[in-house]
């Protein structure tokens, strides 16, 4: 083993003096394993290559180290909805759920909603057979260091049932002095069941949020995971996402990059039995010197399962985005279909995408296909529009919006899609 | 109206228009008919002002403004409007957002007042009804997935909404078939008027048997070759165009 980084080892150190509120034997046993994988991994650099064009050396400049304070949020920064739509509603502060802020409302039978904390203090059993089950620690030093500090997060278990409101989720980071937080997220969904989780991340000042989810979408259930991603200017977001989808079952994730010095958004889904069905979609939209990365892995174990995904973006001034997209075919898993593709227009001269496609295929009977394209506005499409008489400017926008839109009608019901939409235009506007 | 001299152009480092005359008057229809690479096409983005067809000689007076000086926003903005030979699609945006943001635009220019969503509705729905498009169809992205007679059905629908004085048809006929002519014919026929000049072209005398033109000109090797009534069209049908390029050669 090498010697770990300072930085590496400032979390290290920082778990030896963490007092952990939560406290099981088999929590305890976790948070070990998570620290003895980071311990023999450290954080990574981009000489592992799944990390090539991503650097977490910006965490240097931030406190990471330093001790979450309880802080508070603005108010206004928690309506992000539109008024009229019912949520079960989570906020989190700095990764701690705060009750006062939250409303989760009454809930049907056969749903949990809650802070995981509240769910092990009440339901110990249960979250000892759901937790830490499909999160390989090996090759994922982001999502070991998650386990090594579980704390808190939410957890959602629902069964034959599909729920009728959307569960309403905010991370919320505050640094006064500095903040890490290491969420860890749980989505249980069996039986036929469905739900919509709509999530939020934002930020003030320079923080590190870490946010681990384990998602288990069982026997003809649908999970449609949809997250904004809008920290702070100085804030640093990676997420690790590890779904497991079983017989006849869908896992829908949308995610809408905007915020932050630099996010990653890791996603890696297993399409585990027959009929196994996962969309995987994002929006990145980056300026100034703004690190975007998304990255997923996902694998057909067993025949008949499919995947569908779209990646699109647009950088401007020296933003740079990264798109890693893998999909691996199992020996044996006849009648697979996955369809990846990444679009990125780049705005500026100086914005840049680093996009890589990979496909590993070792069944005969697939239909497995990627397409990549970067570029500047079509300029037919720019003149046609102004021909109409809209200005130039308005026009450039128009075309960005779509380009982008179209994801957003692709990957997100059409109830939400507006939500995601004026997040764009408005971002377009700036 | 419209007073084009001595018109030459270039794409690139070929030369196009080779010294055009033309004035149209207000309230006419002259067709431009032509053998392919004659220039036609060139002709209809230099009037719109697209990027890359570089004016090196002549004039072209629009109500009395020099239009070659201004960007393509603006010309729209006064009142010229071109109808693409190849409707281009703008996927994620949807043609009723399209619409709006082009009336508006042209409106703010014009110094009139803006629609608001509800008045637009309205407003578009007079023009619809006539070109037998349905709201579906404006719900879509523009053009995305349109049929050939839907893309150029799309196309006379803008320009009813933008209610241009001088509007330059480009192959409108191209991709229809007979039923969807008779449509787009019938649709551009109604919006003619005594303060609305037309300049329709195409290669086919076919689309002038639903829009009759006042006047008809041949452009061969980027000049205009010869300028009769509705009767030359039908003469070029009968005899094609090997006299003009022979002359233009």
């Amino acid at each position: 083993m090498n010697a770990l980084s300072p930085l590496s080892q400032s979390f290290v150190d920082r778990h030896g003096d963490a007092e952990f509120a939560l406290r099981a034997p088999w929590l305890d046993q976790l948070r070990q394993n998570g620290l003895e994988s980071f311990l023999g991994q450290g954080l990574p650099t981009p000489s592992v290559e799944e990390w090539k064009y991503t650097n977490l050396k910006v965490l240097e400049k931030l406190d990471v180290a330093g001790s979450s304070e309880a802080a508070t949020v603005d108010s206004a920064q928690l309506n992000w909805l539109p008024a009229e739509l019912a949520t079960h509603k989570l906020v989190f502060v700095n990764g701690n759920y705060n009750k006062e802020l939250s409303e989760i409302g009454d809930l049907p039978e056969g749903v949990r909603i809650s802070s995981l904390a509240e769910a092990i203090n009440s339901d110990a059993d249960m979250l000892a057979d759901h937790l830490g089950q499909i999160d390989e620690l090996e090759n994922a030093p982001v999502l070991a260091l998650n386990t090594a500090f579980i704390e808190d997060g939410y957890v959602v278990i629902i069964e034959k049932i599909e729920l009728e409101k959307p569960i309403e989720v905010i991370f919320a980071s505050q640094a006064n002095s500095a903040a890490t937080s290491h969420p860890r997220n749980l989505i249980v969904a069996k039986d036929n069941a469905q739900a919509v989780i709509l999530e939020r991340h934002i930020g003030d000042g320079s923080y590190l949020a870490n946010h681990g989810f384990e998602i288990n979408v069982k026997g003809g259930s649908h999970v449609k995971h949809y997250r904004l991603l809008e920290d702070s200017a100085e804030g640093v977001n990676l997420s690790t996402v590890k779904a497991s989808v079983g017989k006849d079952a869908t896992y829908d994730s949308f995610v809408l990059s905007m915020g932050g010095q630099l996010s990653r958004s890791e996603i890696h889904v297993t399409c585990q039995e027959p009929g196994a069905h996962t969309n995987l979609n994002g929006v990145y939209v980056g300026q100034d010197s703004q690190h975007i990365d998304n990255t997923t892995q996902i694998d057909h174990l067993v025949p008949n399962t499919t995947s569908k995904e779209t990646y699109k973006g647009a950088l401007d001034d020296k933003a740079r985005g990264v798109f890693q997209g893998a999909i691996n075919v199992a020996e044996g898993a006849d009648g697979t279909d996955g369809q990846m593709s990444n679009k990125t227009l780049l705005l500026s001269d100086e914005s840049e995408i680093d996009s890589k496609p990979q496909l590993e295929i070792y069944a005969d009977d697939v239909k497995c296909a990627h397409g990549f394209t970067a570029g500047e506005l079509d300029e037919t499409s720019l003149f046609y529009l102004r021909s109409r008489g809209i200005p130039e400017a308005a026009a450039r926008a128009m075309l960005v919006e779509g380009f982008l839109a179209e994801v957003v009608e692709e990957g997100v019901d059409e109830d939400y899609q507006e939500i995601f939409k004026a997040k764009i235009s408005a971002w377009m506007d700036n | 109206m419209l007073e084009i001299k001595n018109l030459h152009a270039k794409v690139g480092d070929t030369e196009i228009l080779k010294g055009l005359d033309l004035n149209i008057e207000a309230g006419k229809v002259h067709a431009i008919m032509g053998p392919n690479g004659a220039g036609k096409s060139t002709l209809s983005y230099v009037l719109s002002g697209r990027d890359g067809y570089e004016v090196t000689e002549g004039s072209v007076i629009y109500k009395g403004k020099n239009l070659l000086e201004m960007e393509p926003e603006e010309r729209a903005g006064e009142g010229v409007f071109l109808a693409f030979q190849y409707p281009v699609e703008i996927p994620g945006v949807s043609t009723m957002n399209f619409l709006k943001a082009a009336v508006n635009s042209v409106r703010k220019y014009r110094g009139e007042s803006e629609f608001d969503a509800m008045d637009f509705l309205k407003f578009v729905r007079q023009q619809t009804k006539i070109l037998n498009i349905g709201d579906d169809m404006l719900k879509r992205a523009v053009n995305v997935g349109f049929s050939g007679g839907e893309k150029k059905r799309a196309e006379v629908l803008q320009m009813a909404v933008l209610n241009p004085s001088f509007a330059v048809l480009d192959e409108t006929d191209s991709g229809l078939d007979v039923d969807a002519l008779r449509i787009v014919g019938e649709g551009v026929t109604a919006l003619r008027s005594p303060e609305r000049s037309m300049l329709v072209i195409t290669h086919y005398q076919r689309l002038l048997d639903y829009i009759v033109p006042d006047v008809v000109h041949v452009l061969a090797d980027g000049k205009i070759v010869d300028t009769g009534d509705k009767n030359l069209a039908l003469k070029l049908e009968a005899h094609g165009y090997a006299d003009y390029a022979e002359a233009a050669a």
